[in-house]
């Protein structure tokens, strides 16, 4: 098990930047997600791990040994590729068998029965037992997908990498697989990368989430965290749903007052802290929608009112969207509130819950002292 | 009530609608139109390439304008190339890449600069006196009489005589090769369209029927031809036989000169054209065209509008292929060679200008190479321009899925049937000669002629057999070598990321371009009387020929193969601990073994039935010539023993291990079957 330390990484492919500027420490034994959208550099960075690409710039540590030019064979460590990559001329023993027979310990390799003995031990690990006859067509795409596990995990790596590894899967399966992956990872306490695009997923599974955008790790922080204190609008706005109001900052202090175009006054906090803010700044500001309430908290609250526009039954709550001048605006009310298309809505949002971000995105962050990226590019 | 929206939306759009109207007068002014298109589509090509030869100097001699910054630039790039090389590379790799430089640099390169070189140094150095001499030698120079144009002779003997038109003879090579790929194109295209889109019964026959023009050489082809179509040949006896039972008369016509070469040629290699067609047609994602429809796009419309232009590279890449092997084709031109107008095309020029036995070339042989080199290198880098976009038929994502194909009506099979077979029946002209020459009587013109076997004991002939000894010897051992360094420049191409990469895959494809009779002549400037050829033993240098010539076709479908095996399944074997050596023998070898087994098949049969390098260095010893050698000259000796008939049965021989090889092929390939044509 290791620690890894990404350091000033960055990789580019042609003209195009793939990823940059990622400083992380992936603690040891913890389960830590890449996420973002397609093309955010997410897979890049796992293939950085892994060894398949070389970075332009930057190290890769794990614990304290410097990876970074060792070639991928060399890593010890057990990825899942996305399509699964099973050898379609091996039987389902070879496929898993396949890195045992090549793995040397000691400068010595392991006997036939140890070998029997380990790849029986992993089908049992994914509770595949007994089907390690098959060819990999035979298969379902779960199953393939247990496989594939059982192969990155019989080598004992140091390291795990999963590449989207539930996205071939329907949804019922990828709940099951989802706990699967839980629970093997918690059995073998083993330093994870997971990369996917589903949020859900990462919040649910990981220890650490980095949230990826053009490149950047716009965040890296525990899951709760990512939650209720993005760092950047693009986090705010990716993670879960958020109602966003433009402004400029007219008052500074422990809570910022945000003067609307229409002179309204806003007072929020900001998840971001040190981070410089001047009078008169445009900011944006993010509000969830289970924090508009029908009736106001304390006299702090800020009030915002409008059109309701629609109102849609989810189950357990409405969302009621309604328009704020030009703004549509989302709220998640409780089932009995009474609110109807086309009335009146007052709705009152407490100051703690009202986030106001910089505009800028990973420019901002490079303004806070002590920020992974502050002044990095410099 | 919705009438009257309708309506109203008529009503709103008044000014953006138009009636739709299709006046008759259209019709010439868009023939117009197209012909003008076609006119400035072409000029823009020259003009396109004569910007990029324009900035390419201009980058060469703005390297010079500011010397210390380029050579600092060129310096680091040069660096950062060899650190990409030390990262990418292992032991080996070296081995191999180090293989596929020396092998091709000795048997391709040397050999095609010594022709260039000989074609400008004489003995008194340079001089550009060969050149001169062969502008103002008239029969090349473009030309033309009046009697030049009369292409329909009547005989004595109430025949018509069918002959091409003499323009000279760089220009008859031209015209000659533009006239076949039109063949070509139509007739490949069609077929593939028909193969790719419809159900029929029969469908499975007519595939397999529509590969056998390939794969016969053109060489043995126009001998069955020229026999069949002859005027008291085959056809001439059936058609008047048939005429005179209804009360008809047939005027009897043969075939000459330039007109024989392109009928010939046109029938043999439009299945080049039809193989990299219906690799196209296929390879395009359904979702495309039906998207298309379901814009209301159908018919000739959605034929023209999306799947021509999808397949277009495919088609671009064949035709151009059919260009230089047309041009650069001895063994038409050999079989016709009695009429004089068939002689006047460069191949056989450069044929002409060495003699074998002696190695002694007309010093103004190497110089018609060189305008045969300069159509097949041009005609290459096109078809590499064309080969590269085919890639975006494939390019949409969505993994597996089926081509459309759509049944038939019963009425529309049989009126297609009526159009296919006879253009089939055509087409295999080639084959059915042979096969009938073989076995019947000598110069028997009757329309039921007496059959024998006799033709066959030349299979008894000691010289034969030696010479189909030698030819398998020499393809043997040429196919083991393309085997081993083909699957390695293959994995090189496609999985290794070297500077250079685009370079090596070039060299190692051009050969299906490069002229056969170039490379051959470059081999006597080169290394006659050299350990590699020496005097009278042309074994060792045949064999390399082959090797070297008959490359593509395992490279491509090797490569074809790698590119239809995930890169994935290769990072797997290196994540759990595998070395790349240990991943190229255990997951790459097992996972492209069928492609490439279909890729030496290929190369084998290509390498048996090769005509031209065959030809020219056989002659230097006839004891180690391979079998197409013999095959000519069986063809030009005297019955009973020797004649054509003699060697049809050596082609019979020749067809019957090409059919094996090709529906095996065929099979392994299926929808990537363009590799069997090697682009």
């Amino acid at each position: 098990m290791v620690r890894i330390t990404l350091t000033n990484l960055r990789k580019t492919f042609g003209e195009v930047i793939a990823t940059d500027d990622v400083n992380m420490v992936l603690e040891d034994g913890k389960l830590s997600t890449l996420l973002g959208p397609s093309g955010c550099g997410k897979t890049t960075l796992l293939r950085l791990i892994a060894g398949f690409y070389v970075p332009d710039k930057g190290r890769i540590f794990f614990d304290d040994r410097d990876v970074t030019d060792l070639p991928p064979n060399l890593r010890n460590t057990g990825m899942c590729f996305q399509s699964y990559a099973l050898w379609p001329h091996m039987t389902v023993n070879d496929n898993i068998s396949y890195g045992l027979k090549i793995k040397r310990v000691q400068g010595m390799k392991y006997t036939k029965s140890a070998i029997q003995k380990r790849v029986n031990d992993a089908l049992e690990l994914v509770q595949m037992t007994g089907l390690g006859d098959r060819t990999p067509h035979q298969l379902s795409g779960g199953q393939q997908q247990r496989v594939a596990l059982a192969r990155a995990l019989v080598i004992e790596p140091d390291v795990l990498l999963l590449d989207e590894p539930l996205s071939n899967l329907d949804a019922k399966l990828r709940h099951e697989m989802r706990e699967e992956i839980l629970r093997i990872q918690g059995e073998l306490g083993i330093t994870t990368v997971y990369v996917t695009h589903d949020q859900i997923e990462a919040l649910s599974i990981s220890d650490m989430v980095a949230v990826m955008d053009k490149g950047y790790v716009q965040q890296y922080a525990p899951p709760r965290e990512i939650y209720d204190s993005p760092q950047t609008l693009f986090v705010a706005d990716f993670i879960g749903k958020c109602t966003f109001l433009d402004g400029e900052i007219s008052g500074l202090g422990e809570t910022l007052n945000v003067r609307l175009p229409d002179g309204q006054i806003i007072k929020g906090i900001t998840p971001l802290d040190g981070y410089p803010f001047e009078m008169n700044e445009q900011v944006r500001c993010a509000v969830r929608p289970e924090d508009l309430h029908k009736a106001p908290t304390s006299s702090q609250d800020n009030s915002i009112s409008g059109i309701v526009e629609q109102v849609i039954f989810v189950g357990s709550n409405v969302e009621v969207h309604f328009s704020v001048g030009d703004i549509l605006a989302t709220s998640l009310l409780p089932p009995e509130a009474d609110v109807a298309a086309g009335s009146k809505i007052q709705l009152y949002a407490p100051p703690l819950q009202m986030m106001i971000l910089p505009k800028g995105g990973v420019d901002a962050l490079r303004k806070i002292p002590g920020h992974p990226l502050y002044a990095s590019g410099e | 009530m919705e009438m009257s929206t309708n309506d109203e939306q008529i009503e709103n759009h008044d000014v953006e609608l138009e009636e739709v109207r299709f006046p008759l007068v259209d019709i010439p002014m868009r023939f117009l139109y197209a012909i003008v298109g076609l006119f400035l589509w072409f000029f823009n090509k020259i003009k396109s390439f004569a910007l990029w030869v324009y900035r390419q100097f201009k980058r060469f001699f703005g390297f010079f304008q500011n010397p210390g910054e380029n050579s600092r630039i060129l310096g680091s790039r040069f660096m950062a190339g060899a650190r990409q090389l030390r990262r990418e590379m292992d032991t080996l790799s070296w081995v191999q890449l180090f293989a596929i430089i020396v092998v091709f640099g000795l048997f391709l390169i040397a050999p095609l600069l010594s022709v260039v070189f000989g074609s400008f140094f004489t003995e008194s150095g340079f001089s550009l006196d060969l050149i001169i001499q062969l502008f103002s030698n008239p029969a090349y120079v473009p030309q033309w009489e009046p009697s030049n144009f009369n292409w329909i002779r009547p005989t004595g003997a109430g025949n018509v005589e069918i002959w091409g038109i003499d323009l000279g003879i760089i220009l008859n090579s031209v015209y000659v090769a533009v006239a076949v790929t039109l063949i070509a194109v139509i007739l490949g295209t069609s077929f593939a369209f028909i193969i790719a889109r419809y159900e029929f019964p029969g469908k499975g026959v007519l595939r397999t029927l529509l590969l056998f023009p390939m794969l016969s050489t053109p060489f043995i082809g126009a001998i069955g031809i020229k026999w069949f179509l002859n005027a008291n040949g085959f056809l001439n006896n059936w058609a008047s036989a048939i005429f005179s039972a209804i009360g008809l008369e047939w005027t009897r016509f043969e075939l000459h000169g330039l007109m024989a070469i392109i009928i010939v040629q046109g029938f043999s290699l439009f299945s080049l054209v039809y193989l990299n067609a219906y690799s196209s047609f296929m390879s395009i994602d359904p979702a495309l065209e039906e998207q298309a429809e379901n814009l209301g796009a159908t018919g000739f419309k959605l034929f023209r509008s999306v799947t021509l232009p999808l397949a277009m590279p495919g088609i671009q890449a064949g035709a151009i292929l059919t260009f230089i092997l047309s041009i650069e084709d001895l063994g038409t031109p050999i079989v016709y060679s009695e009429d004089l107008q068939a002689q006047k095309v460069l191949a056989f020029q450069v044929f002409d200008s060495i003699v074998g036995e002696s190695g002694s070339i007309d010093p103004l042989g190497p110089a018609i190479g060189m305008i045969l080199l300069v159509f097949a290198l041009s005609g290459f880098l096109a078809i590499r321009k064309y080969a590269s976009l085919r890639s975006y038929t494939s390019g949409s994502k969505g993994g597996q899925w089926n081509p459309r194909t759509r049944h038939l009506r019963r009425k529309t099979t049989i009126l297609m049937y009526c159009i296919v077979i006879p253009v089939l029946l055509f087409a295999l002209i080639p084959q059915i000669s042979v096969v009938l020459l073989s076995i019947v009587q000598y110069r028997s013109s009757a329309l039921f002629p007496p059959l024998t076997v006799e033709n066959y004991t030349i299979l008894l002939n000691g010289d034969i057999v030696n010479a189909i000894l030698n030819t398998l010897k020499y393809a043997g051992v040429a196919t083991v070598g393309i085997v081993l360094l083909g699957v390695s420049a293959a994995y090189i191409i496609s999985r290794r990321n070297i500077p250079g990469k685009t370079a090596i895959d070039m060299l190692v494809t051009s050969p299906i371009a490069l002229p056969g009779i170039v490379i051959a002549t470059g081999y006597f400037t080169l290394f006659y009387n050299t350990p590699f050829f020496p005097m009278g033993a042309p074994a060792f240098i045949i064999t390399m020929s082959y090797l070297v010539r008959k490359f593509p076709f395992t490279v491509r479908a090797a490569y074809a193969g790698l590119q239809q095996t995930p890169v994935a399944l290769e990072e797997a074997s290196l994540n759990v601990g595998a070395t790349r050596n240990k991943t190229f023998s255990s997951i790459v070898v097992p996972l492209i073994g069928v492609s490439v087994l279909a890729g030496a098949l290929l190369s084998f049969v290509y390498c048996v039935s090769e005509v031209s390098t065959s030809l020219l260095l056989g002659g230097a010893n006839y004891y180690e010539a391979p079998l197409t050698y013999w095959i000519r000259d069986v063809n030009a000796g005297l019955p009973p023993l020797y004649g054509a008939g003699p060697a049809a049965a050596l082609g019979v021989l020749m067809m019957v291990l090409q059919m094996i090889v090709i529906t095996v092929t065929n099979a392994i390939l299926k929808t990537r079957a363009s590799a069997m044509t090697g682009i």
